[in-house]
């Protein structure tokens, strides 16, 4: 009876547990933190995951770290982007993501963006996570790193969400330009209406043609011939095929190097 | 002498020699293949275009004395009032200074000088003003105190010799024509560029070409006063020029017909261009014109001419004394302009300011 009611209690427990929990936002093709080279402990992979599955389903982009003892790919780069796409990290359509991938040897790291992460993750930003990431990765604190890399990355996309991604709005080169076209357009445009305007202040031309000469229904074409001669054909590289291998969906960018 | 002939590719201009494996002219230099049979039509076309336009001017009635001396001054009596009414040696008919009659000098429109026809005027001075008032009217930066009334009064109505050109053309242009195709895949953007070459033959008829024939009215603003309604010419008779002045030509048949070939090639040409549509590029590559039929008539067409000083300087305008059309250099009105300016740009700073505000606010 006591045993019955034990085991009463624990299935009520779990359910209970199960059912408390927050609902996914979206299911995830890959963990959020994927360590082969065993930088962290279990502990630490598990409050990191965490932390990073909240920011996934919270903001609805993929933000993931992995983690390889030996380079699988020629460089850092080709080998982050080949990981993005090969593991279908990203969400929705466009692949909205970013990924922090750390080599233990080579000692090299990348941060690749994709799609929509591209606009929160710009190159402003990236230069920011970067600086946040780089003194821990040097000093082989990895955890103090991805931690740093989480606090970053919920910080550009909560930014981003009040419409003022990082290193766009109120940055000098956008208020330079901003200025540059609220007086340069006016201005172009006052020029042009100035300048047809003038044009009517002179009237002399000299006629060109006779046109105004032409008989009525005398022009006769004879014989008219359209001869092809060959085809030629160019094909450019698409932009964003460019880094990396294999087929990847929306736009890209990256950063990293060394640590 | 026989004539060589050889086969150039004519993407590069290299030469083509027959691969006996593809049937085909080949080109060694960009590997281009051509059929024989488009070669020879590609040859046939150049070898039409490529020969040297003729304009032929010959059957005129040539008219037999020379062109009048235009610096010789000389001198008429007033038949009216016997003042002396003098000219250069152009002129053919005046207004008496004195007595406001007219003075028409008919020696200088009798015999091989008599005019073809005529298009009288049908815009009388005040017609004329009105017009030139109009005009000014649409000249934006005109400064406001131009408009003097004594100096529109001082406009004249003057009948102005022209050499009148008719003739068919006969004419053969070729091109080099692209049309553009353009797909991608996942890995690249793909442009095929299809080459042509376009080939033209016919004829266009064209009738009175005016070419100016006074050495003292300016042929661009003479030019630029066109068209005239031909329907409207009549025969030469003296009592038209009564109450305008007049002048026989002094710049002959030869030195004007540069200028009408140079009108009768570049309209041609215009012509069979517009028959080219549905091509990216199209790029004249020869052309070979003849003309035939060419026939050269002696008309005086109705010009009002008006001179006006302002600001130490001469504005010269002429007005079509059929159609009204006004044509001369307007001054600019600094003041006026810049006002223009300023207001379009203020209204474009404001704009702007706007579109920024609403896009801060509401993006």
């Amino acid at each position: 009876m006591i045993k019955r009611a034990v085991y009463f209690v624990i299935i009520l427990c779990a359910v209970s547990f199960y059912a408390l929990q927050p609902a996914s936002a979206a299911e995830w093709n890959m963990p959020s933190v994927v360590d082969e080279a065993g930088c962290l402990t279990y502990d630490e992979l598990y409050g990191l995951t965490e932390r990073l599955d909240e920011i996934r389903n919270t903001f609805l982009i993929d933000v993931a770290v992995v983690i390889e003892a030996n380079m699988s790919g020629t460089n850092e780069r080709e080998t982050a982007n080949a990981i993005f796409d090969y593991n279908d990290y990203g969400y929705g359509e466009n692949a909205d993501g970013l990924l922090l991938y750390i080599s233990e040897n080579p000692r090299r790291y990348w941060l690749t963006a994709n799609g929509f992460g591209t606009t929160v993750f710009n190159e402003k930003s990236l230069e920011y996570i970067d600086g946040e990431i780089l003194p821990y990765l040097s000093s082989n604190e990895y955890y103090s790193a991805l931690d740093a890399y989480a606090d970053a990355a919920e910080e550009l996309l909560v930014m981003s969400g009040e419409g003022k991604p990082y290193g766009t709005s109120g940055s000098a080169a956008v208020t330079v330009t901003t200025i540059a076209a609220v007086i340069l357009l006016p201005l172009a445009t006052a020029f042009v209406m100035t300048g047809a305007k003038l044009k009517d202040m002179h009237t002399v031309q000299k006629a060109q043609y006779a046109n105004s000469n032409i008989k009525d229904g005398s022009f006769n074409v004879t014989s008219s011939k359209d001869i092809f001669l060959y085809s030629s054909v160019v094909r450019t590289r698409r932009a964003d095929q460019t880094n990396g291998r294999g087929p990847h969906r929306g736009s890209r960018g990256g950063r990293g190097g060394g640590y | 002498m026989d004539t060589v002939q050889n086969y150039k590719c004519p993407c590069c201009g290299a030469p083509l020699a027959f691969d006996g494996r593809e049937q085909n002219l080949k080109c060694n230099s960009c590997g281009n293949e051509f059929s024989a049979d488009t070669l020879e039509q590609v040859d046939s076309s150049d070898s039409k275009t490529g020969s040297e336009s003729k304009f032929d001017w010959t059957h005129y009635e040539e008219r037999h004395f020379e062109p009048a001396d235009s610096d010789t001054l000389v001198s008429y009596t007033c038949s009216s009032c016997g003042a002396e009414i003098t000219g250069d040696g152009a002129m053919g008919a005046a207004v008496c200074p004195y007595c406001g009659n007219s003075a028409i000098i008919k020696s200088q429109f009798e015999g091989a000088l008599m005019p073809d026809y005529l298009i009288p005027f049908k815009l009388d001075k005040r017609a004329a003003e009105d017009a030139f008032k109009r005009a000014c009217g649409n000249a934006p930066f005109l400064p406001d105190e131009f408009m003097d009334k004594n100096k529109i009064d001082e406009m004249t109505g003057i009948y102005i010799p022209f050499w009148m050109f008719d003739c068919d053309c006969s004419a053969a242009v070729s091109y080099s024509a692209k049309r553009l195709f353009s797909w991608c895949d996942n890995q690249y953007n793909y442009v095929r560029t299809d080459h042509y070459r376009l080939f033209r033959e016919g004829s266009v008829a064209f009738e009175n070409i005016p070419v100016d024939a006074s050495k003292k009215a300016d042929d661009t603003y003479m030019e630029s006063i066109e068209p005239y309604d031909y329907s409207e010419a009549v025969d030469f008779k003296t009592a038209y020029l009564s109450g305008f002045f007049a002048d026989k030509y002094d710049v002959s048949v030869e030195d004007s017909i540069e200028r009408a070939n140079a009108r009768v090639k570049n309209s041609t040409e215009a012509a069979f261009m517009s028959t080219t549509d549905g091509y990216a590029a199209v790029v004249p590559t020869g052309s070979s014109l003849s003309t035939s039929n060419g026939k050269i008539r002696y008309s005086l067409l109705p010009v009002w001419m008006l001179n006006i000083k302002y600001n130490g300087q001469i504005y010269k305008y002429a007005i079509n004394g059929q159609t009204g059309k006004v044509a001369g250099e307007y001054p600019v009105s600094k003041s006026k302009r810049n006002k223009y300016f300023a207001k379009v740009f203020g209204i474009g700073l404001a704009v702007m300011l706007c579109a920024i505000w609403v896009y801060t606010k509401f993006m």
